[in-house]
């Protein structure tokens, strides 16, 4: 699985971003590595999505600039920049019923001229995804009547399909069973593994202590804490931030936390 | 491997009952003529009533038949992409009705004698304007029942300015136009419609054609496409534009022609995997096949019934769009 | 221009072909007609096809359209019978290559535009609603079809009998009040031909008070409210409609039928304008008044 690791990391500077003129992130500076899966965490109406949208080159900046290996996003081709960042938004739906491997296939839009029918290299791409995500088995059935989680894994097999250095996925485990959380986020690290960057917003705070490499708080809009699990999950942010306590242990070597009551 | 799933023989299927349907079209008439003699005609210099019948009425009718069917089926797949609504149609949206009132305009002002391109540009402002208005009333991610109730008013409305229009022009003429202007009709177009219709039916249709890659990406979302590197601004612009020449040339040539672009893609769906860029071109032909077959079948029922080309498709479509509203009832859109 | 014989006697299409691919054919080999010769013509109006009938000789008429035919509508239909007819559609103009396209105001215009820029000459006539109007279009149709002391003599025979009912009407103030009917409810007013035939006949036409134009659907309470003293019953039918027919079952016409026993007018007689809407008038007028005048052929 070991593939020649670029040094694509995404990075924010000085980002200031708006949502339907109110400012909701503020300048924030924000390094993303190749090999970590950084989870992006905060209470609702953070800017968490509105940052990952900006880092996914969706959202122009009011202020500042977002980098793909030192490159400025915003003056990069669409075409390009949808190689080299996968998005997954959230709650993604698919309009018309097609089947599964279609919906992956859509993963190669970004490496197939505008006439071009898929090649081997696309298909390759495809049924690797399909297999990374253990969903080959339903490549024919149609995506519309999947389960959550097996439509959560389709959808994430569609942007492993692009093979985009930068994974970037708004609330995938939310809605999902404990199983299929876990299955997730296990995904995610093995492809983190090939030396891609993944960042995740997330909510529940013991799958990214568990899964994730770094951690990084908003709130209102700024970057309050960045860095591991043990720093970044302390009971003052929890009571500032999300305005709780916890009660926090360890099990195999890992922290883990429970949301005990508000603070 | 992934294969291209589907049926790659569907494309040459569908020529091939186009290009019989064609053949028909050409030998079926209010003369009878022998299919020998009709094939022969189309080569003779057209000097003989026999030649002239084949040549310069048959030959448009067909021709205009094939085009506006494909305007029509290749407009509703594109819309139907766009808004990501199995229900949206250019005759449901009112957006052929529009059509027709801006041609009618220009019929009543006399703006269509003096200027020659005048109608069929009317036409197709009048199909633009439909379609802003719809994008702007019922919104990128409108719901199924806020865009069809919004394309009911527009046609309707359209249908009444219409029907108004001709009422106070001062013409004997006004109940058999409004006739065709509402309901459709291919009867006795010539080689001029052919000059003038078919370049713009088939820019509309190219252009369209070129949307079928980010309409793909569509089906996942804006947010999808956009992620994958679609320019959706583009792409709208290629739709609205290439169903404004379309259903906008091919309305100024036969009337509004409801149904084509809702039956046609609804039953091509499924055969190209609900797949929206397959399902242009295979809708571009299926549409100039249902249009050829309900041009001959009313030719064919000539001699006991008048019907206009709009009440044949009507008598088709309608049933179909009552089957779609009951299935798109429950889908969240 | 040329000439052909694609004369039949088919009635129906698909039995004409091997007539008209004939018709198309010998057209190929025909020669071209003298300059000044009488047109070949093809009328493709339910009005025109009955004057060109009268006034055309037998081999100047290629086709006519098939309402022509048709009793109900048509005073010529036994004439008709012996020529082919047509729907109106440019095809079955063309295969006859006339001289001489006539149409009427309701023909499809993209008929006649095709006609036209494919090089033939159409030429529209108006359905008079008023005598003047009647004799205007007989002559003008004379001339076109090059019999002009045809259609002289029509508008004579029609002038008398119209005259012979005239003077024998009652005065003014003893005229009957008549309402005209059509089966769903539907009255004529002043602009209508069937109105000029009324007045002709000395009837004071009802629909005038109602403030109908040349065509009007009537509500009942208007009929009752006018109490008229005459029904003209004008359909189209080829027998008498009966007063249960339509909107005429409604109870208010039996108190109205009690006084008069209403006319019936056939649709040929009233439809289109021509020397025939005399028989019109003298028929209403015997009914109405007893007057006689000899207006048949």
């Amino acid at each position: 699985m070991s593939r020649a690791e670029r040094a694509a990391s995404l990075q924010a500077r000085q980002l200031s971003l708006s949502l339907g003129g109110e400012p909701v992130v503020a300048g924030v500076d924000l390094a993303l590595h190749p090999g970590e899966v950084v989870a992006v965490l905060g209470p609702n109406g953070a800017g968490k999505s509105t940052l990952l949208r900006a880092l996914a080159g969706l959202q122009s900046p009011l202020h500042g600039e977002v980098l793909l290996a030192g490159e400025s996003l915003a003056a990069m081709k669409g075409n390009r920049r949808a190689r080299e960042v996968g998005y997954l938004p959230q709650a993604a739906t698919v309009h018309w019923p097609l089947p599964v491997e279609r919906v992956v296939a859509l993963g190669r839009l970004p490496h197939m001229s505008p006439w071009q029918r898929l090649s081997a290299a696309d298909g390759y791409a495809v049924d690797r995804a399909l297999a990374a995500t253990g969903v080959e088995g339903l490549r024919r059935r149609t995506v519309t009547e999947l389960s959550g989680g097996e439509r959560a894994r389709v959808l994430l097999a569609r942007v492993l399909a692009g093979e985009p250095n930068c994974l970037l996925a708004d609330e995938p485990v939310a809605g999902l069973d404990p199983y299929h959380q876990v299955h997730f986020m296990e995904l995610v690290r093995e492809y983190a593994g090939e030396g891609r960057t993944v960042a995740l917003v997330m909510h529940d705070l013991n799958l990214a202590a568990r899964f994730c490499d770094r951690l990084v708080l908003m709130d209102q809009g700024r970057l309050v804490a960045d860095g591991s699990a043990r720093e970044v999950l302390d009971p003052g942010h929890l009571a500032r931030v999300f305005g709780i306590r916890a009660v926090y242990g360890e099990s195999e070597g890992e922290p883990y936390v429970v949301p005990w009551g508000r603070a | 491997m992934t294969r291209e799933m589907g049926r790659p023989w569907l494309l040459t299927l569908l020529a091939a009952v186009l290009a019989g349907l064609m053949v028909g079209s050409l030998t079926l008439g209010y003369v009878a003529i022998p299919p020998g003699q009709v094939l022969g005609a189309l080569v003779t210099p057209a000097e003989t009533p026999v030649s002239l019948i084949v040549q310069e009425l048959r030959v448009p009718r067909t021709l205009l038949g094939l085009f506006v069917g494909a305007s029509l089926g290749i407009a509703g797949a594109g819309l139907q992409g766009l808004l990501r609504n199995p229900l949206a149609e250019p005759g449901v949206l009112g957006i052929s009705n529009s059509a027709a009132l801006g041609a009618v305009a220009t019929l009543y002002t006399g703006i269509a004698a003096t200027a020659p391109l005048a109608l069929p540009a009317a036409a197709m402002a009048g199909a633009l304007l439909a379609m802003l208005v719809l994008y702007g009333l019922a919104g990128r991610e409108a719901n199924v029942q806020t865009l069809i109730l919004a394309g009911v008013a527009i046609s309707s409305l359209a249908g009444a300015l219409i029907s108004v229009a001709l009422n106070l022009a001062p013409s004997a003429h006004a109940t058999t136009e409004i006739l065709f202007w509402l309901l459709g009709s291919l009867a006795d177009r010539g080689m001029d419609h052919v000059a003038w219709g078919l370049p713009f039916m088939g820019a509309g249709i190219i252009l369209l054609l070129t949307a079928g890659r980010a309409l793909d990406a569509l089906s996942m979302g804006e947010e999808t496409a956009r992620s994958l590197g679609f320019n959706l601004t583009g792409l709208r612009f290629r739709v609205i534009a290439g169903a404004t020449l379309a259903v906008g040339a091919g309305v100024a040539v036969s009337g509004s022609i409801g149904f084509v672009g809702l039956v046609v893609p609804h039953i091509l769906r499924p055969l190209v995997g609900y797949q929206p860029a397959r399902l242009l071109p295979a809708s571009a032909l299926g549409g100039a096949i249902l249009l050829l077959l309900a041009d001959m079948g009313l030719r064919l029922a000539s001699d006991e019934v008048d019907l206009k080309l709009g009440v044949v498709t009507a008598l088709v479509g309608a049933p179909f769009f009552l089957h779609l509203v009951l299935k798109t009832r429950r889908m969240t859109v | 221009m040329r000439r052909g014989s694609g004369r039949g006697t088919c009635r129906h299409r698909l039995r004409c072909l091997p007539a008209l691919v004939l018709a198309g054919l010998l057209v190929l080999a025909a020669t071209r007609s003298v300059a000044g010769n009488p047109p070949r013509v093809v009328s493709i109006n339910a009005c025109t096809d009955q004057l060109v009938l009268k006034l055309a000789d037998p081999d100047q008429i290629a086709s006519v359209s098939e309402y022509a035919g048709s009793p109900s509508f048509s005073v010529m239909a036994e004439v008709a019978k012996a020529y082919p007819k047509n729907q109106g559609h440019a095809e079955e103009v063309l295969v006859h290559d006339p001289d001489l396209v006539i149409s009427g105001p309701y023909t499809n215009r993209a008929t006649a535009n095709r006609l036209e820029a494919l090089g033939y000459r159409v030429v529209t006539l108006d359905s008079p609603d008023t005598f003047p109007g009647i004799r205007d279009n007989l002559r003008r149709m004379g001339r076109l079809l090059g019999h002009p002391e045809r259609a002289q003599r029509l508008i004579e025979r029609m002038d008398r009998i119209l005259a012979a009912v005239a003077a024998e009407l009652p005065p003014e103030n003893r005229r009957l009040r008549a309402l005209a009917l059509r089966p769903n409810g539907v009255t004529v007013g002043k602009g209508s031909l069937l109105d000029t035939v009324m007045q002709a006949a000395g009837l004071r036409n009802v629909g005038r008070e109602l403030g109908a134009g040349s065509y009007r659907e009537l509500p009942l309470e208007h009929l009752v409210a006018t109490q008229p003293d005459l029904l003209v019953l004008a359909s189209s039918d080829t027998a008498q409609p009966s007063l249960a027919q339509g909107v005429m079952h409604h109870p208010v016409f039996d108190a109205l039928e009690s006084r008069r026993e209403p006319v019936w007018l056939p649709g040929r007689l009233w439809t289109c304008g021509g020397w025939f809407n005399a028989e019109a008038v003298a028929r209403l007028a015997e009914h109405a008044y007893g007057i006689r005048v000899d207006s048949e052929e």
